[in-house]
């Protein structure tokens, strides 16, 4: 079957700085990959040029077998605007400060399907309920949430459109054990009932393990390991996947120990 | 060398009041790591902003701060200057909401130092790249230049790190501070944050939401839970001897590194602000063990732990 979305050969470069050195991935419809790596490797700027917000310098980028500047008409575009979205790493800085919640999640609503006040107030709520979000924040603006309740704001923001691709960049960094469980929980929930893919950036190996099967590990900017996720957490085989996959907090665990080299770019 | 006892904290919100920190106290040694866990929304960043006195405006704040016998809350405006430019340091949650978007990283983290140390540029500049480089930035000169945007996450966290670091402090106010790094680089961030507590006697407040971490680095680790420390207990009792329902449920809702389940146990039910809080004990409507006590009266801080029930359950 053709992947929902693949990446093939991207790279992106700032002035001389190259942030992304050559990625290449598939990602299976109905799949989970896991991508994890060095602070700084250049997972956010794949994951903005997958979702169309940086203009890969080389490679490209097909959703559902067909290259994504390929889509002409505005209505295909829309379709692709809607069909892959993303959770970003600083919820803050993508919620505008001035709305609402329930009024920025009202927005996508009203922008991707013909439903009726009534029906997107429902659904507002339904959404808010799926992510332990209460009226009162709904009322709310940004300003007067805590970290971890933004993050779970954007996330209900980007499950509104009902997406086939959701990017999750570090979005359950911020929360607490309970509501992270909670979430993870309703992301495989809702991928036993609709056919959506998952791309999940994050620094948590363990979420990784709970919520990917497949995944790549980026090091100054490109690939170096790739395939099943417990595979490379249980047996990893590039040494800095192995140097990450000992430096996880446990018993024993002596901080400063596994050193890091500099970071990318 | 910091004391705090029954901070409580409201915040105006469109006019009315709001509890967001009712009744929390906990005291941090000098070289000590005190951790705060916590259910999302329960008053971790504001216990900071508090002992930092960086609350919103309109906020209100009763009970007793002291730092090094100072008292905080009663410091007058140049007193809290000088507090702020010599004792304490906040790294932030959120860095990229709480640092201005339009100028350098080198302005940033050089600014503090020349206004108030007196320190040429120069010198500002260098120290800055030092301590970039210790936090695995080797491309400390480069930065400086650059503009927020222009930094990933987790550059941009280690950033603030060493903005914090600049001035020396001797209390540190971490809130989440390594949320957005790789783990390697995590541990080797803790690494220099250790010896920094072991050679300069610094004080941490170290707010987590990975209890492995708390584990590892902190001496004592308090859970806060609707705007109150629910249980204070030592970093190596948190997995065996955890004696509040609430604590035991975190432990247990951690994915495991090394197996996956179909479905992770949870708490069941949301997360309450301290002003959202039924009367009783906060944590009873999602509670496995409530009794009609729990409903009727809230538990007091007895011996570490705030549940009527720690006897039998425990
Ligand atoms: N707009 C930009 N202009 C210049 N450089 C950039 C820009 N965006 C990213 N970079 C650089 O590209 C590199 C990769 O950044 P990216 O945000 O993709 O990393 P990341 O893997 O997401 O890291 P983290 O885990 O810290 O979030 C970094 O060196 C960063 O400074
Ligand atoms: N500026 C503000 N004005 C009004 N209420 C606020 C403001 N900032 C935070 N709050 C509220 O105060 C309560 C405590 O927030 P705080 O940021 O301390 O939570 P936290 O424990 O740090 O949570 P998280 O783990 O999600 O960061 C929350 O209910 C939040 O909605
Ligand atoms: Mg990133
Ligand atoms: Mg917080």
């Amino acid at each position: 079957m053709t992947p929902i979305l693949e990446a093939q050969g991207l790279r992106k470069t700032f002035g001389g700085n190259v942030a992304v050195a050559d990625v290449s991935f598939a990602l299976a419809r109905g799949g989970s990959l896991g991508i994890v790596g060095e602070s700084g490797s250049g997972k956010t700027t794949t994951a903005r040029m997958l979702v169309g917000l940086e203009v890969p310098t080389q490679g490209r980028i097909l959703f559902d077998g067909e290259p994504l500047e390929r889509a002409r008409s505005t209505a295909r575009r829309r379709e692709r605007a809607r069909g892959i979205q993303m959770v970003f790493q600083d919820p803050y800085s993508s919620l505008d400060r001035r709305q609402t919640i329930a009024s920025c999640l009202d927005e996508v609503l009203r922008v991707h399907f013909p439903m009726s006040a009534e029906q997107r107030a429902a659904r507002v709520s339904e959404l808010a309920d799926l992510v332990g979000l209460d009226d009162r924040m709904l009322r709310g603006r940004p300003g007067a949430l805590s970290g971890g309740q933004r993050q779970r704001v954007a996330i209900a923001r980007a499950l509104a459109a009902e997406p086939e691709v959701l990017i999750l960049d570090e979005a359950v960094a911020a929360l607490d054990v309970s509501i992270q469980a909670q979430v993870l929980n309703l992301l495989a929930d809702i991928r036993e009932r609709t056919s959506i893919s998952y791309i999940l950036i994050s620094h948590d190996l363990a979420v990784v393990r709970q919520i990917t099967e497949e995944a790549v590990v980026m090091y100054q900017g490109a690939v170096v390991e790739s395939g099943p996720t417990a595979k490379i957490l249980d047996e990893p085989q590039h040494e800095y996947t192995r140097r990450l996959r000992a430096s996880v907090p446990g018993p024993g665990w002596v901080p400063g120990k596994a050193l890091a080299s500099g970071g990318a770019a | 060398m910091l004391e705090i006892k029954n901070l409580r904290v409201r915040l105006r919100v469109e006019g009315e009041p709001r509890t967001v920190i009712h009744d929390t106290s906990f005291t941090i040694g000098a070289g000590e790591a005190f951790g705060l866990i916590g259910e999302s929304g329960s008053g971790k960043s504001m216990t900071a902003r508090a002992v930092a006195r960086l609350l919103p405006e309109g906020a209100e704040c009763t009970g007793e701060i002291a730092f090094a016998g100072k008292p905080v809350l009663a410091l007058k405006p140049d007193e809290l200057r000088r507090y702020r430019v010599d004792d304490v340091a906040m790294i932030f949650q959120d860095p990229r909401a709480s640092i201005n978007p339009v100028r350098t990283v080198g302005d940033f983290l050089t600014e503090a130092a020349r206004t108030n140390f007196g320190m040429r540029r120069r010198e500002a500049e260098d120290k800055a790249v030092a301590l970039l480089a210790e936090v695995g930035i080797a491309d400390g000169g480069r930065r400086l230049k650059q503009h927020p945007h222009q930094l990933s996450g987790g550059l941009l966290q280690r950033v603030m790190i060493a903005s914090a670091l600049m001035g020396d402090p001797k209390l540190l106010l971490a809130d989440e501070p390594t949320t957005a790094l790789d783990v390697t680089t995590q541990s080797e961030v803790m690494g220099i944050l250790n010896r920094l507590r072991a050679e300069h006697g610094v004080a941490m407040l170290f707010i987590t939401h990975d209890l492995e971490l708390a584990g590892a680095v902190c001496d004592r680790i308090g859970v806060m839970y609707a705007g109150s420390i629910v249980e204070t207990l030592s970093s190596d009792a948190l997995h065996e001897a955890a004696r509040h329902p609430y604590t035991q449920g975190l432990l247990t809702s951690r994915p495991s590194l090394t197996a996956t389940t179909r479905r992770l146990p949870v708490i069941p039910g949301k997360p309450l602000s301290a002003f959202e809080a039924p009367g009783g004990c906060a944590f009873a409507p999602r509670c496995a063990h409530v009794i009609a006590q729990c409903r009727e009266s809230g538990p007091e801080f007895v011996d570490g732990v705030r549940c009527h029930r720690v006897g039998e359950l425990s």
